[in-house]
């Protein structure tokens, strides 16, 4: 009986501890222990299996970043001197 | 000193009007600083002409400029992380702002329910507006990780690598800026 509230303590992981395995999941980084733990976590936790869902979002959107503005013709002449002088 | 083969591959003359847009363009999408971009890239025209003699022809001049950029902007990075290494320790107190002592999400800062569908591509030029503002609010250190691991693609022993951290900070690094990304954009796109 000790036993057994011994071993589902260990199985319970904080959501601190669910949102990390959450991110290291996406790079298989986590240890099979860990993917138990945090399956139980995601079984009883809504606010983390919202964090799971939202993750992966942002990861797959974070890629399809861009900033954009050129180099002026002005910079690339500047360029083009700076790099004259030093082959003179 | 320059063998014919050589002179034959590399035309210094028409580095900057054939090659500047690309490697500032890649610069800038990973330094996120304009004025570092362009120095960044002056300086890999610098590094290649000074080694001009060092190019074996075993790649093309565009690859063999690309190859001299990246490790000017790891340089860069390095630079970067070895001013900042000092906020590391106040990350604890960023994680007080999501978790109660138990590790148990706060109310304030627990995840909502965004009611969005979550696998389709976002095309809103808006929603990229306000994640990259939210990018903006990282530190660069975090910026740096997140750029290697999304935009380059990197694992993160490399990136550890890289940036001569230990794998547990880049967890931490990268953990805390998913929460703060997480609480920006649902604050700004999902949930105003």
């Amino acid at each position: 009986m000790v036993c057994e509230i011994i071993m589902m303590e260990s199985l319970m992981i904080s959501c601190r501890e669910a949102t990390l395995a959450i991110i290291k999941k996406e790079e298989r980084k986590i240890s099979f222990s860990e993917r138990i733990k945090l399956a139980l976590h995601l079984m009883i936790c809504s606010f983390c299996k919202f964090f799971e869902k939202q993750n992966k979002f942002l990861s797959v959107n974070i890629k399809n970043i861009s900033s954009e503005e050129p180099l002026s013709g002005a910079e690339q002449e500047e360029m083009d001197k700076k790099l004259n002088e030093l082959s003179k | 000193m320059i063998n014919k083969k050589e002179t034959n591959l590399l035309n210094p003359k028409n580095w900057v009007k054939n090659y500047s847009e690309q490697l500032f363009r890649f610069a800038l999408q990973r330094v996120n600083d304009r004025e570092a971009a362009k120095d960044i890239v002056q300086e890999t025209f610098f590094a290649a002409y000074k080694n001009l003699e060092n190019f074996k022809g075993e790649v093309s001049e565009k690859n063999w400029l690309f190859i001299i950029l990246k490790n000017k902007i790891i340089d860069h990075y390095r630079k970067k992380t070895n001013q900042l290494f000092t906020e590391l320790d106040e990350c604890e107190e960023a994680f007080e702002n999501y978790f109660d002592e138990a590790g148990h999400w706060k109310k304030e800062t627990a995840p909502h329910n965004w009611n969005a569908d979550y696998k389709s591509p976002v095309e809103s030029k808006e929603f990229f507006e306000i994640l990259n503002k939210c990018l903006q609010k990282l530190s660069e250190l975090t910026r740096i990780a997140f750029t290697l691991k999304y935009l380059d693609e990197k694992e993160s022993d490399e990136i550890c690598k890289e940036l001569m951290i230990s794998a547990s900070n880049y967890w931490v690094v990268i953990h805390r800026a998913k929460l703060q990304l997480r609480t920006c954009i649902e604050k700004k796109w999902f949930v105003k």
